[in-house]
């Protein structure tokens, strides 16, 4: 019977420890991703419309690569700077101008062109690829209430390991 | 040792770990020009958009629509068309708004959106007056709707009808002839196309820019074509027939009525109104002015390419003005005795006088053809008959059949390129069904047209078989219609 016992608790042991390695592998790559982001100087946004559905919807993560305007193509996804509200948009090219060194922009799922054209200075860069669902993290968070509730628990976790260690030291004769 | 390999691997996977979750919830948002949602922290607007509209004093929802009688679609003969409507009138107010906004209508009859076909014959357009563009009436704006659609010029015939009881006996009073069934089936081909082009036009919304009013028009009529056989009139001629230009009907006419009607608005922002387009005049060498209508006068433009105010368009090539806002109605006007403007193109109106042409910036970008010698242009406005004119000038005093035998004249149907056709026997020209043909002639010239196909007549101040006219300072344009 203690054998059975000592049999079930190193079966669970293993289990754990496989769970373990791989929450411990999944972090370190996505870690080792995010690093590779960085160093090659991409960067990120988080998709907060359905402009571009189907190929981009809200809750991606599209990821851009600085381009030289003379490399960018009718078709191209683009992210850019609009001035008049402060924001980033990434839309698809419809047309270049050349001589004006400006792009023409449109969502693949709005009705019409975008307002105004973008000029080689607010161009951000070119879509290098995206992720789909990474994006709600960042969404979420725009969520104040749920941004207390998150803290609320960190908050409540911390102290119940401190006095649970406590305990356990007490318990130890410390 | 392997208890310090395990803690600084723990330590990495931990840094690893929050640069991650870091970088995730920081990602700046990426979003559209103009996206709102219900809930208010996903909304980001351009400017403010502020619009109200407001339905007319007296008109309720849902509706009472009465009507004194029936009246085809787009008759452009009939001059009683718009006394057969009932109008209900939508003030739109962007005064205060900083970007464009839209209204869209919808009319619905209980739960049924109402479309352009069916529902017992009521049909419905909308349209909002224009004086840039002539359009003061709703039958000026279905015209110049069909128009813009390239769809076949209006009928010209006359179905105003109406019915009455006298003494306990129905009489009906109509101008339209039920026993002509050739005009039946013109009607019914006309309609399968303008139909479409109305159903198109209704959908569309209405743009009102920032800082702007516009009354907008919702308009229903009782179609004859749906309702003939409820007044019986295919059964023998009409009782009595209306003669007189102005509507007069008896006080026991027996009205139509729909009831349960609903009509809603619903406004968005509108990023096509702030849209801008092009203007290119080409063809042969012109000076030509341009004018822009803004704040309600005209404007002469003098920006480049327009130097003192007149834009030069060298033989064979083109200028183009950039820019211009979508929907912003323009006027060019030919500066000197010539070229002349290509009075093919159903989208603009060229005047009495040949020299000025007046049109609307649309989407995609508006060209205007000037052409060196002027021409003679005849529409066929019949959907289902080919016309067959003969074409004679004046020429050393004597009419000679024009195009000779073997020479080209252009031909196209409905508004698509034109073709060269060779001409089969001196001076006979083939008018498509639907479409037009084109002849190149000089300035000056007389010309007289006569038509060979026993169903078809001249639209020309009446109705004829052969009309004479003068290429005076401008190209001339003719049009066939059925005859009745």
């Amino acid at each position: 019977m203690d054998g059975l016992k000592h049999l079930g608790g190193e079966m669970s042991f293993s289990v754990r420890r496989v769970l373990r390695n791989i929450v411990l592998i999944a972090v370190a790559l996505i870690g080792v991703f995010v690093l590779f982001v960085l160093v090659s100087g991409a960067k990120g946004f988080s998709v907060q419309s359905d402009s571009m559905t189907p190929r981009l919807r809200r809750g991606d993560v599209v990821f851009v690569r600085r381009v030289s305007f003379d490399d960018l193509a009718v078709g191209d996804i683009v992210s850019a700077y609009f001035p008049q509200n402060d924001g980033v948009f990434t839309h698809r090219i419809i047309s270049i101008d050349e001589a004006e060194r400006v792009i023409h922009t449109r969502g693949d799922h709005t009705l019409s062109e975008d307002p105004a054209p973008t000029d080689e200075a607010h161009l951000i860069g070119k879509l290098w690829f995206s992720l789909p669902y990474a994006g709600y993290l960042s969404i979420a968070l725009q969520n104040r209430v749920l941004i207390y509730i998150c803290f609320g628990a960190a908050i409540v976790v911390i102290l119940a390991r401190i006095v649970l260690s406590d305990r356990k030291t007490k318990s130890r004769g410390v | 040792m392997q208890k310090k390999s395990k803690t600084i691997l723990t330590a990495v996977v931990t840094a690893l770990f929050m640069l991650s979750l870091g970088y995730f919830a920081l990602l700046a948002p990426t979003t559209a020009w103009y996206y709102q949602r219900e809930d208010e922290s996903y909304t980001f607007d351009f400017g403010n958009f502020s619009m109200t509209e407001s339905l007319e004093e007296g008109a309720q929802s849902p509706a009472n629509v009465t009507l004194r009688g029936t009246t085809r679609f787009a008759d452009a003969g009939e001059t009683l068309f718009n006394e057969m409507l009932y109008t209900v009138k939508v003030a739109v107010d962007n005064e205060n708004g900083e970007m464009a906004g839209s209204i869209n209508v919808h009319v619905k009859r209980g739960d049924t959106e109402l479309s352009v076909e069916g529902h017992d014959g009521l049909k419905w357009f909308v349209y909002s007056p224009d004086a840039a563009n002539h359009i003061n009436t709703p039958k000026d704006a279905i015209n110049a709707m069909l128009r813009r659609k390239n769809s076949s010029w209006p009928l010209n015939y006359n179905t105003l009808t109406y019915k009455t009881t006298n003494n306990g006996e129905t009489e009906w009073y109509t101008d339209y002839d039920p026993l002509n069934g050739e005009a039946e089936a013109a009607y019914e081909a006309y309609n399968t196309k303008a139909l479409s082009a109305l159903q198109e036009y209704n959908e569309r919304g209405f743009s009102v820019l920032a800082g702007e009013t516009k009354d907008v028009y919702i308009v229903f009529w009782a179609e004859y074509g749906d309702l003939k056989s409820d007044f019986g009139v295919n059964a023998s001629a009409a009782d009595r027939t209306i003669t007189e230009r102005t509507f007069a009907a008896p006080s026991n006419t027996t009205p139509i009525t729909y009831s349960g009607l609903t009509i809603e608005i619903t406004a968005k922002p509108d990023t096509g109104g702030t849209q801008t387009s092009s203007l290119t005049i080409s063809g042969a060498a012109a000076s030509v002015e341009l004018y822009l209508l803004d704040d309600g006068k005209w404007k002469k433009y003098t920006e480049s390419p327009a130097s003192d105010g007149t834009i030069s368009v060298s033989s064979g090539s083109s200028v183009t003005v950039s820019d211009i806002l979508v929907g912003t109605p323009y006027k060019l006007k030919l500066v000197g005795a010539t070229p002349y403007f290509d009075n093919s193109n159903t989208s603009v109106r060229i005047d009495e006088t040949g020299r000025e042409l007046t049109g609307t910036i649309s989407n995609a970008a508006t060209t205007v053809t000037l052409l060196s010698t002027p021409t003679l242009v005849i529409f066929n406005e019949s959907a289902s008959s080919a016309a067959s004119v003969e074409l004679s000038t004046w020429t050393s005093g004597a009419w000679a059949a024009y195009p000779s035998s073997g020479v080209t004249y252009e031909s196209r149907t409905g508004a698509g390129a034109w073709s060269n056709v060779t001409a089969g026997n001196a001076g006979e020209l083939s008018v498509p069904a639907g479409g037009s043909v084109r002849v190149t002639l000089t300035a000056d010239t007389q010309y007289k047209l006569k038509i060979k196909t026993a169903s078809l007549l001249f639209d020309d101040s009446g109705r004829a078989t052969q009309i004479i006219g003068k290429i005076a300072d401008g190209s001339d344009t003719v049009s066939i219609i059925p005859n009745p």
